[in-house]
């Protein structure tokens, strides 16, 4: 059984065609890569998977529950998680206050015991801080929790994202460019980072990503997408060689 | 930190305690000062609970005065017309603000920043040109006739509990779904969180705040006018907050208190000068803009952040 199934997705602004007939099936424990020059639909597909979109046509099925259309918590809570292309940290909270906000989604304490501090909201809050300082110790970031978000460095922010993500407890993470604006040293910890979120957590892995060192060296199956479909599908070996995909990038006259 | 918490119930008792003794002496004290400090308390109830909506929910709401409207009239109203005991009738008036809160919220939530203020500023005007035709609350006459019953117990000790309240509800899981809406309302729902619903926590709470401290200020002044309760008023609120940081709760609290005594203070200005103009509205204008101009996040706003960087 896939974890998740797109089917026949098609997203429409207006008139432009972002993503069209597009089919997708992702099995569970897979490093998925979705490559694609600027403006090819790449973002606007994840935007779909966790409800931001609808699309104008299409089914999308989560471990064999359709989500199609329904609203982004709700998907959250089912186990999608993101990050963002442009880093959306929680700017002026503490980091710890960013993964705790994550890491309480599967908690629910009354307004009562809120109001009225009583033991139990003690014991609910401290089991969030734990599985909060848990994730940030996962990505590194345990040592600045008290630090205030906006003031880390871009590189750790976006580590920040994924601690959060990974927080909600979620079977598929969809990561939207993490290595973005990261140093070689740092790609070459976040590759081992997501590596270890497959292989040690069981997560299953979607990421967008230009850094093509991290897409041939982590991901098993690479799909790129151009104009809104789907123009190539296969191992990062083959997808290296295929015409079409250096046509996308580079324009005709390379090939040939 | 943990001792706070080991002490949490009897400090509570401790502070009622407190408020009580204070409440004995206010016969001695001059009724002059007396009234305003009274109005320090209320205007901390309407600045605090205003901060939950504005300052850490990030939704620009112009409508407090709207909802201090309805509770100051249907307290007076249980009060008056069916002699019902005063907590009752102020909670009453409370819930019923919290309810206008909700039938309000849920429509028009989906809005942000400006377009929400109009919004809300509309919804405060409703209740006020509704008021002024209710002739059963005396209309455009006014609603005389209210009894007395708040004094300086009652104002503190809700100005007690709006306070905790705040706080516990500031350091909780639904605080930081509150605040992650104010931070990044796309990302707050890319975590599971609700966003609708705590928006519409956050408005309730401030209206049911703002009904209390309406039905105390509607039994301290024992008289109620529609005009009291125009965009002007949710516009002095919205000022306490800015002036004392958005969101910082104690930063809010202080400048309610600042801003009930800056305007008395400045009376005496016309005294020592000996001026026939009174120059008190503007110097108040002025103070205002200069706080604005040196210290923009508000007076305590951003106190933590600094704290926490050092």
């Amino acid at each position: 059984m896939s974890l998740l199934r797109l089917e026949d997705i098609t997203v429409a602004f207006g008139g432009l065609l972002a993503v069209s007939n597009f089919d997708l099936t992702v099995e569970e424990r897979e490093l998925v890569g979705l490559i694609g020059p600027n403006g090819a639909g790449k973002t606007t597909v994840f935007n779909t998977i966790t409800g931001f979109h609808i699309p104008a046509k299409g089914r999308v099925i989560f471990s064999n529950i359709d989500i199609t259309g329904r609203p982004t918590y709700q998907i959250a809570k089912l186990g999608i998680s993101r990050t963002f292309q442009n880093i959306r940290l929680f700017p002026n909270l503490t980091v710890l206050e960013n993964v705790m906000i994550a890491a309480q989604m599967h908690f629910s304490i009354p307004y009562l015991h809120t109001f009225l501090r009583t033991s139990l909201f003690y014991k609910v809050e401290k089991a969030i801080e734990e599985k909060a300082l848990n994730a940030l110790e996962l990505v590194g970031l345990r040592e600045v929790k008290d630090e205030i978000a906006k003031n880390l460095p871009y590189g750790d922010q976006r580590k920040l994202e994924i601690a959060r993500a990974v927080a909600t407890e979620p079977r598929l993470v969809l990561l939207d460019e993490p290595a973005a604006g990261m140093n070689p040293k740092e790609t070459d910890e976040l590759m081992r980072m997501i590596k270890f979120l497959r292989d040690e957590l069981d997560l299953t892995i979607i990421l967008i990503e230009h850094d093509m060192r991290v897409v041939m060296n982590i991901c098993e199956r690479v799909i790129v997408l151009n104009y809104g479909e789907i123009i190539a599908e296969g191992t990062p070996e083959e997808i290296k060689t295929k015409p079409e995909v250096l046509e996308a990038y580079l324009g005709s006259a390379a090939v040939g | 930190m943990e001792k706070i918490r080991n002490l949490r119930y009897p400090l509570f008792i401790l502070g009622t305690v407190i408020i009580y003794l204070f409440n004995l002496a206010s016969p001695y004290i001059n009724p002059y000062y007396l009234q305003i400090i009274i109005f320090a308390g209320i205007n901390i109830i309407l600045a605090v609970s205003l901060n939950v909506i504005n300052g850490l929910c990030g939704q620009f709401s112009l409508g407090h005065a709207g909802f201090m409207a309805v509770g100051a009239y249907f307290s007076s109203f249980l009060t008056f017309y069916y002699r019902i005991p005063f907590l009752l009738a102020l909670i009453s008036g409370g819930i019923l603000a919290g309810l206008i809160g909700l039938g309000v919220g849920i429509p028009t939530l989906r809005l942000r920043g400006d377009y929400l203020a109009i919004a809300t500023l509309g919804m405060g005007e409703i209740i006020r040109v509704i008021l002024f035709n209710l002739d059963i609350v005396g209309g455009a006459r006014g609603f005389p006739g209210i009894p007395k019953y708040t004094n300086f117990f009652w104002v503190y000790f809700v100005v007690l509990l709006v306070l905790i309240s705040s706080y516990n509800l500031l350091k909780s899981p639904q605080g930081r779904a509150i605040l992650s809406i104010r931070e990044d309302e796309i990302a707050s729902e890319a975590m599971g969180i609700n966003t609708t619903r705590f928006k519409i926590f956050a408005f309730i709470f401030g209206a049911f705040w703002a009904g209390i401290a309406g039905g105390l200020w509607a039994h301290y002044i024992q008289f109620l006018h529609p005009s009291s309760f125009t965009f002007m008023k949710s516009v002095e609120v919205l000022v306490m907050i800015v002036l004392g940081g958005l969101g910082s709760i104690s930063g809010v609290a202080i400048s309610a208190v600042l801003l009930t005594f800056l305007p008395e203070l400045l009376r005496y200005v016309k005294v020592i000068f000996n001026t026939t103009v009174d120059p008190r509205m503007v110097i108040y204008s002025l103070l205002l803009i200069l706080t604005m101009l040196l210290r923009p996040q508000g007076l305590l706003g951003g106190y933590r952040r600094k704290a926490r960087e050092q």
